[in-house]
């Protein structure tokens, strides 16, 4: 060859030693590019933490604090009052009712959207985000506008005896209306993201249309979809504006619980108000507890991923 | 089992993917479908499956039009190329899938449907693994339970889409030969997709060249070898030159030189394309009916010589192919080439550049 390979260095292994023979002027001052120095770092971390305190912190210490004001019996008398207890129980029912038909609408969306194609589609993903950028009181007066006395449908529910705003089924469809995206939005990405290949396997396996669904893609999105229903849930719980309106306020019968609060607290009830407030900051807290769970450990099947 | 395609188009949208593909395969073979990507290899293999429904034409399984048979009752196994193991459930589950979903007496016990798992576990040569999930498996391994999974359901035929594709170069190799063990082992009728023109070669009984929707050539790897029925098939399997030619009584001529080419089906007067691969020219001192040319450059490969000869006219330097211990030219030399195997096609230049040496 005309180029020989010149002879590999005989250059003794750098020891320890070998790093200092260079000059190192700049070492002390030296830091990752991507990194802010010591100071930046201190004002923002603690900038973060003030604002996290101030905002957060101390308002959720303050609910407990102001219900336990008068002691644990006052605490107590305050929960089970009759209106109280009557609250709760709207609460849970509204909740009861709304979460998993919004589940069932957000999985069946989310499949429709993510293994076919049909025309509007994209107008179909634009109308599911619309609870999202209306305001609920607005959504709470269509419901009124619609299914009130003297709203479109009105005449034929009195017709019917059907009472639907100020009871029952107008709560529930308010609490759905503000709670749609929550389970759709969480699938929508995952089941797009795994396509339709499962699927065809299994078809091919020889699997009906029910039995693919039941032991393939409804497992697929389990845990989004409990995500998704953990959020839609803590959302239809603390729901107020939309309801507020479509409620009426009549207390023992269409009180929710954060309407019941906002009742207490305008009578100047501190610790009945905060009393019942602590039940849904402490649904709040276990929501999060419960979100943080999930996310850490089956966070690779909540988010859309390759493969497997 | 055998196949019958007939006439088979399919159209996404505008797009044909499909222009009328015509293919008979026989029981027990074990069929390539080799193509550049895009050529229609998957869509023609969802079609035999059901996952697709072609605009026109018929799948027959013997015999049987199948235009009405869904997938589930085809009883094809079909391997996915990204192989679409169930995440949720282990080796064995995902095994099993196809008895588990079977109905009323179809459906074995539990224990048979595991015995059948294992049974298939150890075929695949995974033995021991049956309690893993899909993400615990390397490539290979999920490879060969996706394989597994589909021959559980004792399909009639066998589809594959790129059953290697995602494997590097030394797995490729050995599942390739393991796949050919196991097809001579358990003889379902098998077709498999690839885009590697080694792979399609060295595995299947025939093969079956796509391009832009329709077949180019079936046959055996030896007659794709030994004699590329178009164009695009001496591009596209391994390297060739292309010389454009006149043809006039019979003869070619490259400019003015009237070329002494082997026998070959005659071709009509007018222009035409002479294709000769690197390894077919040979150096010779006799001149006549010969390719004269310059010695432009010589590339050392592994197991040859490469040797870059400008011929002249408009065309860019022939390459040609020596054995290693060969004496060669030197760059600059004159060197007169003879073609000792070659493919003549009528027709003028450029119709299929990109797969032109
Ligand atoms: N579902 C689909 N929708 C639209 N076009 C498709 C679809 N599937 C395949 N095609 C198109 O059909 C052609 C053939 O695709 P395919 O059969 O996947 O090719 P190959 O497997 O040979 O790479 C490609 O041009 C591809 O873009
Ligand atoms: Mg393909």
């Amino acid at each position: 060859m005309d180029h020989p390979m010149p002879p590999a260095p005989a250059s003794p292994t750098p020891g320890p030693s070998a790093a200092r023979a260079f000059p190192s002027r700049r070492r002390g001052r030296w830091h990752p590019p991507t990194t802010e120095t010591a100071p930046t770092r201190a004002v923002l971390i603690a900038g973060a933490v003030l604002f996290l305190l101030l905002v957060l912190l101390a308002p959720l210490i303050s609910v407990f604090a102001e219900a336990l004001a008068d002691g644990l019996p006052g605490y107590v008398a305050a929960l089970t009052d009759p209106e109280a207890l009557s609250a709760i129980r709207l609460t849970l029912l509204v909740a009861v009712l709304s979460v998993p038909l919004n589940a069932l609408f957000g999985l069946a969306a989310a499949w429709a959207i993510a293994k076919f194609e049909f025309p509007g589609k994209s107008l179909f993903i634009t109308v599911i985000d619309l609870p999202f950028s209306i305001s609920p009181v607005i959504a709470g007066l269509v419901y009124v506008l619609v299914y009130g006395a003297h709203g479109v449908l009105g005449p034929f529910l009195q017709a019917h005896d059907l009472q639907v705003v100020f009871a029952l089924p107008g709560i529930v469809l308010a609490t759905m209306f503000v709670t749609v995206p929550f389970v759709a939005r969480e699938l929508i990405p995952l089941m797009q993201e795994q396509g339709t290949g499962d699927e065809e396997a299994a078809l091919s396996l020889g699997a009906s249309g029910w039995q693919t669904f039941w032991r393939v893609t409804l497992p697929n999105v389990k845990w989004a979809l409990l995500y998704g229903v953990l959020l839609c849930n803590a959302r239809a719980m603390g729901e107020f504006g939309a309801v507020a309106v479509v409620s009426g306020r009549i207390r023992g019968f269409t009180n929710t619980m954060p309407l019941q609060v906002e009742i207490l607290y305008n009578e100047y009830n501190t610790v009945a108000a905060f009393a019942v407030a602590s039940l849904l900051a402490v649904l709040a807290l276990a929501t999060l507890v419960l979100k943080t769970l999930l996310e850490w450990r089956y966070g690779d099947a909540l988010m859309a991923r390759r493969g497997h | 089992m055998r196949i019958d395609i007939q006439g088979i188009h399919k159209e996404f949208g505008q797009f044909p993917a499909l222009r009328g593909v015509e293919l008979t395969i026989g029981d027990g073979e074990l069929i390539a479908l080799l193509g550049p990507s895009g050529s229609g290899k998957t869509t023609l293999l969802r079609v035999i499956a059901g996952l697709e429904r072609p605009d026109a034409g018929q799948i027959l399984f013997n015999g049987a039009d199948m235009a009405d048979t869904p997938v589930q009752e085809r009883n094809v196994g079909f391997v996915f190329q990204h192989y679409a193991l169930f995440r949720h459930m282990t080796v064995e589950d995902n095994i099993a899938f196809g008895l588990a979903v079977r109905r009323g007496r179809q459906r074995p016990s539990r224990a048979q449907r595991r015995a059948r798992a294992r049974e298939l576990l150890e075929l695949v040569q995974m033995g021991g693994l049956h309690h893993r999930f899909p993400a615990q498996l390397s490539g290979g391994q999920r490879q060969r339970v996706a394989l597994a999974r589909a021959l559980a359901i004792d399909p009639a035929v066998l589809l594959l889409d790129e059953p290697f594709g995602a494997l590097d170069a030394k797995v490729r190799k050995d599942l390739r030969r393991w796949l050919r063990a196991l097809h001579d082992e358990t003889g379902h009728t098998t077709v498999f997709v690839t885009h590697d023109q080694e792979e399609a070669l060295e595995l299947a009984d025939r093969v079956v060249v796509m391009r832009d929707g329709i077949i180019e050539q079936i046959g055996t790897p030896e007659d794709l070898c030994l004699r590329p029925a178009t164009p695009f098939v001496y591009g596209f399997l391994g390297d060739t030159n292309m010389l454009a030619v006149l043809v006039r009584e019979g003869t070619a001529w490259l400019g003015d030189r009237a070329l002494a080419l082997p026998p070959a089906p005659p071709v009509p007067d007018g222009p035409a394309r002479l294709y000769v691969r690197p390894h077919d020219f040979r150096f010779t001192d006799d001149s006549d009916g010969a390719i004269p040319g310059t010695v432009q450059a010589i590339r050392r490969r592994l197991d040859a010589l490469r040797i870059e000869v400008s011929v002249g006219g408009h065309h860019g330097p022939v390459e040609v192919a020596l054995p290693a211990p060969a004496p060669a030219p030197e760059p600059g030399q004159t060197v007169w080439l003879r073609p000792i195997a070659h493919g003549l096609f009528p027709g003028g230049q450029g119709v299929f550049s990109e797969y032109e040496a």
